[in-house]
């Protein structure tokens, strides 16, 4: 793109606009995670009523576990980033507790769900949302959260990630380069983000300067003028 | 603005527990396996069930209602299509005497009529589970072809979770006749037997266990 040199004042300016589209994108994207809270506790809540109403003893049932936890889990996961989308919309912490209760989330639906694989999808997929924060510390923080559910996993109870007792070391890694995988695609798109958005912002105050200058130009004419017919007047 | 805040922490430490303790517990109640029990070393003729005398035979109890026995069926399934009539299957769908054939019925045991070479038995009162020594929903036991035991336990890696387990890849290894490193696994499944009578049958009570099995 050809860019012209900048005056102080638009640079100013152009930083200011890309700190304000920037953070209404993300106040944008925490209500959105918002309504998701609400729908996936909704989701885990039907899941667990459908899928594992009850457990049984022979002809006993009483309410299953997993009613249980997608009522009280998944409240805990919800409430939390609710209260603070109302209360510090856009902030870095509310970011931060949304990953984190995000990825808490895939585990829970993944649970929920007999561990089906096709669930762990929902952890890929909360990466590239997450994404759109444009914040490569936000995509840190939920692979972190994934990476230690898996260590502690491995460390405790190996086949309930891997299916076998005693794993290859190097088991750990095999998941941890698939997400890391997603992670440098989501990081170069976080980057390009930002940049169209500084470009963006930057054409925006260029245009805004151009505008004044304009404005300035017609006033200054219109005035010349009017002078003018001041002076033919008098003539 | 006090009371904004009061509910910020109140929503922190309810957030903290439900991580913290929601996962410890989810981690918890999904590695809890059933309690071990002592099953028949060799197949039992008073079942009067089919045994495959130049291969393996298979025997799977079911809970018809146990969530957790889905991933088991499902399991069952994948062994069944990669063995490809290698293997003589046999599930045994308990149900309690005085309940309705009806109650037996559903989508595990839809499923399990799906699977080729799987014979699907209700087993009244779990008569043929109790000869067999089977104590929870998707335990399963493995005879060779002189009907003894050859494997025991359970086929999915925890509680109610699809995917590779110890106990799948030992059977795996049996059929194909290699060496195998375990011969019982966890198994994770509801009780086939009622809380408080776990002596005989689901109500408690005796039953001619040779004759109250039935083909569905």
């Amino acid at each position: 793109m050809e860019t012209t040199a900048m005056t102080s004042e638009e640079s100013e300016r152009a930083e200011q606009l890309y700190q304000e589209q920037l953070s209404a994108q993300r106040v944008r994207l925490d209500r959105m995670f918002a309504k998701l809270m609400l729908c996936q506790w909704a989701f885990a809540i039907g899941i667990a009523l459908i899928y594992s109403p009850y457990g049984w003893e022979g002809k006993q049932s009483a309410i299953h576990a997993h009613v249980y936890l997608a009522l009280f889990m998944g409240a805990g996961l919800t409430l939390l980033p609710l209260v603070l989308v109302r209360e510090m919309p856009g902030s870095t912490r509310t970011r931060h507790v949304i990953a984190i209760s995000q990825m808490l989330w895939s585990a829970l639906l993944i649970h929920l769900t007999g561990g089906r694989i096709e669930t762990h999808f929902h952890v890929f997929g909360s990466l590239a949302w997450l994404a759109f924060y444009l914040d490569w510390q936000i995509l840190a923080t939920a692979t972190v959260v994934v990476a230690v559910d898996h260590f502690l996993r491995g460390i405790f109870y190996p086949e309930s990630v891997y299916g076998i007792a005693n794993p290859e070391w190097w088991r750990f890694l095999e998941h941890a380069f698939w997400v890391a995988f997603e992670d440098v695609i989501l990081l170069i798109a976080c980057l390009n983000g930002l940049r169209s958005l500084r470009e963006g912002a930057t054409r925006e105050a260029q245009l805004e300067a151009l505008s004044e200058s304009e404005q300035n130009k017609a006033i200054a004419l219109e005035l010349l003028l009017t002078e003018m017919k001041a002076r033919a007047g008098q003539a | 603005m006090r009371a904004g805040r009061a509910l910020l922490y109140g929503a922190a430490l309810l957030w903290i527990a439900a991580a913290a303790g929601g996962s410890l517990y989810m981690f918890a109640y999904e590695s809890r396996p059933a309690p071990r029990s002592a099953v028949a070393q060799v197949w039992p003729e008073q079942v009067r069930l089919e045994r495959n005398p130049d291969g393996f035979s298979l025997v799977m109890a079911v809970h018809p209602k146990c969530p957790c026995t889905r991933a088991s069926v499902a399991e069952l399934n994948k062994l069944m299509l990669g063995w490809g009539g290698r293997v003589h299957a046999v599930a045994l769908v308990t149900k309690p005497f005085e309940l309705p054939d009806l109650w037996s019925e559903g989508d595990v045991t839809a499923r399990l009529r799906e699977i080729p070479n799987v014979e699907v038995v209700r087993d009244l009162g779990g008569a043929k589970a109790d000869a067999f020594g089977a104590r929870s929903s998707g335990q399963t036991l493995l005879y060779d072809s002189a009907g003894r035991l050859v494997f025991e336990g359970g086929i999915t890696a925890f509680r109610g979770h699809e995917g590779p387990s110890v106990g799948g890849e030992a059977l795996k290894q049996l059929v194909a006749g290699t060496a195998v490193a375990n011969r019982h696994s966890k198994v994770f499944g509801c009780s086939l037997k009622d809380k408080f009578c776990p002596a005989r049958g689901t109500s408690g009570e005796e039953h001619d266990h040779g004759d109250d099995g039935n083909d569905v």
